[in-house]
């Protein structure tokens, strides 16, 4: 045997060195795979928020719709999806062969499961309880969540936009509007175009575009609920 | 004696890990190759390529249970092996001991006759040249020349050592190849 073979077996023996246990490896093994499982559910979370964004971004308000998509997208989320990304791609790289996968292939194939997870998790909940999460969590974090950027968005009737809640309604023509700042509009909604199925209803929270004729006057050209409602299916199966 | 020469590394490594003794019998198979490498990646002094290997193989003792019988075992020393070099780098450049050249005759053999260099010079010459050149290139491309043409491994191996995409081997290869011929070129052909 070689002198080099001779020491390290003397070092081995005088130093009583055991391999480590084989569990130690399969437990590192099994956490880099549920980090990376996890990694991808949390961006799956992230992309069905956007969605959701993107579902109450209100598009048929808008004919420029392409600059109002990137205004509406929610910064924080998009970061969010990119971090897990990230996260995944790092703890997939790590398992064991993981390194053999190409960095594209494996960055197109997190996207897409995020993608696939994220629509599921968004047809299976709608956006109205994803709304309601994200508005719980973004309270929590002290940012602003889709809901009240969606309000304030809406707070801006010198240019048109006024949503609140439906005090009363006087005739087909006419309801009294309490808007978030609790000033009170009457708003003429004969002409307006229903989206969404809106209700005109006391109570009844829903936003429009129109113009605003004076102090407490408002006229309706287009109307819709304020927020997914919980029963809101996603834009691509709504007829 | 005989019977251990006919088990595979991938067997010893499976006794080893019931008698520490069949351990050495790997340590002696992979000794000098992969002394070789340390030297080529690395140009260290023999000593210290010699700390690296006993530390490379401490580590793969410790770590027995992690290899994977699917795996080829010298896939696996030499994973460890480049990546105790690696780490070594920086303490032993900065002591200033990473300086010394040796010669080293199969290089020029292998590398020489696959990337179509003249052969008609001084082998002895051309192989301290060779070596020479492979010190200028960046290690990741002076460690894929030699684990190809020298230690002769497939792409699948090579993924494997150097942890980067299977399809990433042939364009690194291809790269390296590249600026191998571009140093030759700059520091040995005027000579001529």
């Amino acid at each position: 045997m070689s002198k080099l073979a001779k020491n390290i077996l003397a070092k081995i023996k005088k130093e009583k060195i055991f391999p480590r246990a084989k569990w130690l490896f399969m437990l590192k093994n099994l956490s880099l795979h549920l980090a990376f499982v996890l990694a991808i559910l949390l961006g799956a979370v992230g992309f069905a928020v956007i969605l959701t964004a993107i579902s109450s971004s209100d598009f048929d308000f808008f004919q420029r719709k392409i600059p109002v998509l990137f205004k509406l997208l929610p910064a924080f989320w998009i970061l969010f999806l990119v971090t897990f990304l990230a996260f995944a791609i790092f703890n997939f790289r790590k398992t064991k062969g993981g390194h053999r996968v190409n960095f594209f292939v494996l960055l197109l194939g997190n996207f897409a499961a995020s993608i696939f997870v994220g629509s599921l998790i968004f047809a299976s909940f709608g956006p109205g309880r994803i709304g309601n999460l994200e508005n719980h969590f973004a309270k929590r974090m002290h940012m602003k969540g889709l809901h009240e950027r969606e309000i304030s968005r809406w707070q801006n009737p010198e240019n048109g936009f006024l949503a609140g809640k439906i005090l009363r309604v006087e005739n087909e023509r006419i309801f009294v509007l309490q808007d978030f700042s609790k000033q009170v509009w009457q708003v003429d909604f004969a002409r307006a175009k229903k989206m969404h199925f809106v209700k005109v209803t006391p109570n009844e929270k829903v936003k429009m575009r129109g113009e605003k004729n004076s102090e407490n006057s408002f006229t309706a050209a287009m109307l819709a609920p304020l927020g997914p409602p919980p029963n809101h299916r996603p834009p691509w199966i709504e007829f | 004696m005989k019977d251990l020469q006919n088990l595979t590394d991938e067997q010893l490594a499976a006794k080893a890990l019931e008698n520490v003794d069949f351990f050495g019998f790997l340590i002696e198979r992979f000794e000098s190759k992969l002394k070789n490498f340390v030297l080529r990646i690395s140009n260290f002094s023999p000593e210290i390529a010699e700390e690296i290997l006993q530390e490379t193989f401490l580590k793969a003792w410790k770590n027995l249970q992690d290899f994977d019988p699917k795996q080829k075992f010298s896939t696996w020393i030499f994973t460890i092996a480049r990546r105790e070099t690696i780490s070594n780098f920086r303490k032993f450049s900065s002591r200033g001991e990473d300086k010394k050249v040796e010669l080293d005759e199969s290089l020029f053999e292998n590398l020489g006759d696959k990337i179509s260099l003249e052969s008609d010079l001084d082998l002895k010459l051309e192989a301290r040249n060779v070596q020479r050149v492979l010190q200028l290139l960046p290690v990741k491309f002076r460690e894929i020349l030699i684990l190809f043409f020298l230690e002769e491994k497939s792409h699948r191996e090579i993924s494997d050592i150097l942890q980067i995409p299977t399809g990433s081997v042939g364009a690194r290869i291809s790269r390296a190849k590249k600026q191998f011929a571009t140093k030759w070129q700059e520091n040995f052909s005027r000579k001529k």
